[in-house]
C-alpha cells in the first residue's frame, strides 16, 4: 500500500529566495508575447541562461566547489515554479542543470566533474539527453547504438532521435550498448558523454507541429571517443539512467507546461469582464492548488534525502493530465461564442500548446510506464 | 498528520462502530444507542473548544484524522457536524444543544425542509442560513419521507420553534468542508478494499490485480485517492473552514469520487451494487458527498469568480489563497 506523503510547506528561506528570483526575472526576462513564453522549458535563449548563471543559479543544487549554488530541493522548486510561471526561456541550460549535472556529480570521475560541472554552472556547456532511438522509446533497454572498444577509447556508431536541442547542445549523455545485443535487454548498456563537435556526429533538426525545431536526429558515424567519455561504470548504464530519470519527475515542470496559456486566457476574461467561464476557471484552480501541494509534499521528501520514486511518478501522471487538459478545455471555452474576437496572442499561445500537449505525457516516461510504476508501489507487480 | 490522533480516532470508530453495528445503525427501527454514547464519552465532540472550556483546543488540522476516519468507516453518525456546531454555540456564549447535531442545506420550500441521510441518528438538525448563521430544529419534529440512496426529505411545520444561531458563519462552507474531508477518508478506504479484492479474486488462472489493464486502473484510483487526501489537508487548516480552501477540496474530491468509483466498481465486477457489499456503503457516501452542500459546479463557480476578482497570475492566486499551511 502506497502512503502518499502528508502536506508540507515551503520553508521561509525558500519563500525569501522567491523574492530574489522575481527580482531577477523582472530585470532579465526579455519582453515576450504569451505564445513565446508558452514554450516555457522549450524556449531556448543562451543569453538568458548565461545571465542566470552569472546570478549563480545554474547548477542550483551542485556544490560550491564546482561553481554551483549548493541549494536544496525547496529552492529548486521555487526557482522552477517562478521561471515557468513567467515563461522564462530556460531550455539552454535546463537539461544540464537538472539532469546531466546531477548525473555527473553522482557518477563522474574527479576529472569529469572538474571539467564539466564548472562549465555547466557558467552556462557554457549545454547538454542533451541521448536516450530515444528510431525504434527505442519507452522500451529503453532495446537501444542499438553501440560503442566498441578501440585502443584506449571507444568507437561509437548508431543514432538517437527526438533529442531535445541537440543542435544547440555541446554534449550529449548517451545511453548505448557496449556488450551483448538488444536481446540482452538492460545488461551491457553504458553511458557516455559525447562531445557533439567531434567528427562523425551529424545532427538534423526535426520540425514539429508548432513550426519549431526543438528536437533533432543525431547520427554517430564512427565517432572516436576517448576513454574519459565513459561516465560511471561500463555495463551499469541501465541503473544510472533510471536514477537520472528520477531527477526529472514530479517538479513544477510537470504541472505548469500550459500555465502561460491559462494565464493569458484569464487576462482576456478579465479584460472583457466575461464571467461565463468562471466555473471552468475554478475547477482548474482547484486542480492546480492540489497538484502544487502534492508536488511540494514530494519535494519535502527529496529535501530529507528520501527517494520518492513512486510518489513522483504518481504526481507526474496527474500533473501532465492537468497540463494536457488545459488546451482542450480552453479550445472549447474560447470557441464558446463564435462572435467574440480573442486576441491574436491568445490564439497563438493556444495553437502552440494544443500542438505540443501530446508530448507532455510522453517526455520523462509515458503515462503507461508511470502507472506501471505506481502499480509496483501498490504491490501489484 | 499526528499519528497518535490518527490511531486514537481509528480506534474509537473501530470500537464504537464496527461493521456489524454500522448496518444496524442504518435501520431507523433498530438503531442501537451505544455507538453515539461511546463517541460522547471519548470527549472528541468538544475537540474544537478551548481547553479552559473543557475542550481539547484543537484546530481543523487536529480533528482531520477523526474526520478522515469517519469517512473511511462510512460513519452515519454526525460526528463532524456535532463538533463544529458545539464549537459554534460555545463561541457565541450559548450552551451547545444536547445530542447528535446534523448539518443540512435547507431546500427551497414555504416551511423548513432539508435532504438528510439517516435522520433518525440526529437529535437536532442545523439548517444553514442563506445570509449566514443557522437554524436549529429538533429532528423528531420533522415529517420524514425516504427518497432512496440513503436520503430522506425532512419537513417541519412552519410553527415548530427553532433556535437561531446568529454567528454570521456561512454554514454551507462548513457542510462542504465536512463532506469533502469525509469523502477523502472514504476514497482511501475504497482504494484499500479494491486493492485487496484485486489480490484475492482470481480469473483466467491468476489474481486480477496481475493483469496490466487492471493495474493501470488501480494506479489511477491510487492517484485520485492521494489527490483527495492532499485536498482534504489543504482545507483542514485554521480554526474554521475557509471558503476558498473548502471550494478547492469539494471540487477535487467530487472529481476524484466520480473517477474512483467507476474504477472501484469495475474492478469489483459490479458486485458493489449489492446491499451486502461494503463498497455499496461507500458508493452511497461518496455519491451523497458529491451532491451535498453544493456540487463541483457550485464551488467551481465560486472559486473561479474569486480568481477573476484578483489580479496577477493563477499561481499567485493559488499561493495567496490555497497555499499549504503548516
Amino acid at each position: 500500500m502506497l502512503n502518499f506523503p502528508d502536506l508540507a510547506t515551503l520553508p521561509p528561506e525558500a519563500e525569501a529566495f522567491r523574492r530574489e528570483v522575481r527580482d531577477f526575472l523582472a530585470t532579465h526576462l526579455p519582453p515576450l508575447p504569451a505564445d513565446r513564453r508558452a514554450r516555457s522549458w522549450m524556449g531556448f535563449d543562451a543569453g538568458f541562461s548565461r545571465a542566470l548563471a552569472r546570478q549563480g543559479w545554474v547548477g542550483l543544487t551542485l556544490p560550491h566547489h564546482y561553481g554551483g549554488a549548493e541549494r536544496g530541493a525547496f529552492a529548486r522548486f521555487v526557482l522552477v515554479e517562478e521561471m515557468l510561471a513567467a515563461g522564462a526561456p530556460v531550455a539552454a541550460h535546463w537539461i544540464a542543470d537538472r539532469q546531466s549535472g546531477p548525473l555527473i556529480l553522482r557518477y563522474g570521475s574527479a576529472a569529469q566533474k572538474d571539467f564539466h560541472l564548472p562549465r555547466i554552472c557558467r552556462a557554457e556547456s549545454f547538454f542533451c539527453i541521448g536516450m530515444s532511438e528510431p525504434d527505442t522509446g519507452s522500451d529503453l533497454a532495446s537501444v542499438r547504438s553501440r560503442a566498441e572498444r578501440e585502443g584506449e577509447g571507444w568507437r561509437l556508431n548508431g543514432s538517437k532521435v527526438w533529442t531535445t536541442y541537440a543542435h544547440h547542445a555541446h554534449f550529449m549523455i548517451a545511453l548505448v550498448r557496449t556488450a551483448g545485443t538488444p536481446a540482452d535487454r538492460h545488461k551491457g548498456l553504458s553511458q557516455f558523454i559525447v562531445d557533439l563537435s567531434l567528427p562523425g556526429v551529424r545532427i538534423s533538426p526535426i520540425r514539429d507541429l508548432a513550426g519549431d525545431a526543438h528536437f533533432s536526429e543525431v547520427v554517430f558515424d564512427d565517432v572516436a571517443l576517448g576513454p574519459e567519455a565513459l561516465i560511471g561504470t561500463e555495463g551499469e548504464g541501465w541503473a544510472q539512467v533510471n536514477a537520472e530519470l528520477a531527477f526529472e519527475r514530479s517538479g513544477p515542470e510537470r504541472i505548469l507546461s500550459s500555465i502561460v496559456l491559462l494565464d493569458r486566457w484569464i487576462a482576456w476574461l478579465r479584460e472583457t469582464g466575461e464571467s461565463r467561464h468562471a466555473a471552468l476557471l475554478g475547477r482548474l484552480m482547484a486542480e492546480l492548488a492540489v497538484l502544487r501541494a502534492m508536488s511540494i509534499a514530494v519535494t519535502a521528501r527529496l529535501a530529507v534525502g528520501a527517494s520518492p520514486v513512486t510518489e513522483a511518478a504518481l504526481v507526474k501522471d496527474l500533473g501532465t493530465g492537468f497540463e494536457q487538459s488545459i488546451p482542450t478545455l480552453l479550445t472549447e471555452a474560447i470557441a464558446a461564442d463564435p462572435a467574440t474576437a480573442p486576441p491574436d496572442e491568445l490564439l497563438r499561445a493556444l495553437a502552440y500548446v494544443a500542438g505540443m500537449a501530446p508530448s507532455f505525457s510522453l517526455r520523462g516516461g509515458t503515462r503507461e510506464i508511470l502507472r506501471g510504476m505506481v502499480a509496483r508501489g501498490l504491490g501489484l507487480r | 498528520m499526528d499519528s497518535l490522533l490518527t490511531d486514537a480516532a481509528a480506534d474509537l470508530l473501530d470500537h464504537a462502530c464496527p461493521p456489524a453495528l454500522l448496518r444496524a445503525l442504518l435501520d431507523p427501527a433498530a438503531a442501537p444507542p451505544e455507538p453515539w454514547q461511546r463517541i460522547v464519552d471519548s470527549g472528541f465532540l468538544d475537540a474544537l473548544l478551548p481547553e479552559a472550556e473543557g475542550g481539547a483546543g484543537l484546530d481543523l488540522a487536529g480533528i482531520l484524522p477523526l474526520l478522515l476516519a469517519c469517512g473511511s468507516h462510512a460513519m452515519p453518525l454526525p460526528v463532524g457536524a456535532t463538533i463544529l456546531a458545539r464549537a459554534a454555540f460555545a463561541r457565541q456564549g450559548l450552551t451547545p444543544p444536547e445530542g447528535a447535531i446534523t448539518l443540512a442545506q435547507p431546500m427551497a420550500a414555504p416551511s423548513p425542509a432539508a435532504l438528510l441521510p439517516a435522520p433518525h441518528l440526529a437529535a437536532q438538525v442545523l439548517l444553514c442560513g442563506t445570509e449566514g448563521g443557522a437554524l436549529l430544529l429538533p429532528a423528531a419534529a420533522a415529517r420524514v419521507t425516504p427518497l432512496g440512496g440513503g436520503l430522506s426529505r425532512l419537513d417541519w411545520d412552519g410553527a415548530v420553534a427553532g433556535r437561531r444561531l446568529e454567528d454570521g458563519a456561512d454554514w454551507r462552507v462548513a457542510g462542504a468542508f465536512l463532506e469533502a474531508v469525509e469523502m477523502a477518508g472514504a476514497l482511501r478506504r475504497v482504494l484499500e478494499d479494491t486493492l485487496r479484492y484485486a489480490g484475492e479474486r482470481r480469473q483466467f488462472g491468476r489474481a486480477i490485480g496481475a493483469f496490466q489493464a487492471i493495474q493501470q486502473q488501480l494506479s489511477v484510483l491510487a492517484e485520485e485517492s492521494a489527490a483527495g487526501l492532499i485536498a482534504a489537508q489543504l482545507a483542514a487548516t485554521g480554526p474554521w473552514p475557509d471558503p476558498l480552501r473548502t471550494a478547492a477540496a469539494k471540487i477535487r474530491l467530487g472529481q476524484a469520487a466520480a473517477r474512483a468509483m467507476a474504477i472501484a466498481h469495475a474492478v469489483h465486477g459490479a458486485m458493489g451494487i449489492t446491499e451486502e457489499h461494503d463498497l455499496h456503503l461507500f458508493t452511497l457516501r461518496l455519491q451523497r458527498g458529491r451532491a451535498a452542500f453544493g456540487g463541483e459546479a457550485f464551488w467551481s463557480e465560486r472559486l473561479g469568480r474569486a480568481a477573476l476578482r484578483e489580479t496577477g497570475d493563477s499561481l499567485g492566486f493559488v499561493r495567496r489563497c490555497l497555499d499549504p499551511v503548516a
